[in-house]
């Protein structure tokens, strides 16, 4: 089992709080602030939370692109919570994990065919999906599991 | 990942992207995949199943064998 910090723990809280209450990461300094911490440290930190979850900081930069599920940035997984739209998932399987952050509200995921760009739609609630258009609804991973962290933005 | 409206979308895609020939799964198992490893996020001890050796033994209980699908 890997460890890591009680200060990379408590960055990627402020983190997942920042996505699920605004839709967008925090930067570096709103981590120093919140946490009281040395630049330094919060991109310690970001190097932590790399090796216990799905997290890419923008190459060349200290920008939060992806804690997972949620990305902050466009892609083409749009996520609706109560009505409200305001994050994007990372892919369309880590959209499906969006509504666990979300308890006891109803996540709608809007998305197309790559295909053909057709609309595509999920209506969830707690895991379960309530409705789906269409009927059928497939996955591809084009990446294998063993080279996905390699490239993030890519797979 | 991405989704499309069935295999046969999925395949056209694929032959109209060389070189990004990949393996398709249902929604019912990529449900499966993401409960596992998504349903402990918010936790504050949270540690991704790959970093602990247990994504490898779920991908296979839910038909996802083969080298494609083995982690690192």
């Amino acid at each position: 089992m890997i460890e890591i910090s009680k200060n990379a723990r408590q960055t990627r809280k402020v983190i997942l709080d920042s996505f699920v209450a605004t839709g967008r990461a925090p930067n570096v300094g709103d981590v120093m602030a919140a946490l009281d911490m040395s630049r330094r440290a919060v991109l310690e930190a970001f190097r932590e939370i790399s090796l216990i979850d799905t997290f890419w900081v923008e190459k060349g930069t200290e920008n939060i692109r992806i804690l997972s599920p949620f990305a902050d940035l466009t892609t083409p997984y749009r996520v609706t919570v109560a009505g409200e739209q305001k994050w994007y998932a990372v892919c369309g399987i880590e959209a499906l994990a969006f509504s666990v952050f979300f308890p006891d509200q109803t996540v709608q995921i809007d998305s197309f065919c790559r295909d053909c760009g057709e609309p595509m739609r999920l209506r969830m609630k707690d895991g379960s999906v309530l409705e789906q258009a269409p009927d059928r609804i497939v996955a591809h991973l084009g990446v294998p599991v063993a080279r996905w962290f390699d490239d993030l933005p890519f797979a | 990942m991405n989704l499309f409206r069935s295999e046969e979308h999925a395949t056209a895609w694929e032959t109209s992207h060389p070189g990004l020939q990949g393996q398709l799964l249902t929604l019912e198992q990529a449900l499966a995949w993401v409960t596992f490893i998504g349903k402990d996020r918010p936790n504050f001890d949270y540690v991704h199943p790959r970093a602990t050796g247990t994504l490898g033994p779920f991908l296979k209980s839910i038909g996802l064998t083969g080298d494609w699908w083995k982690p690192k």
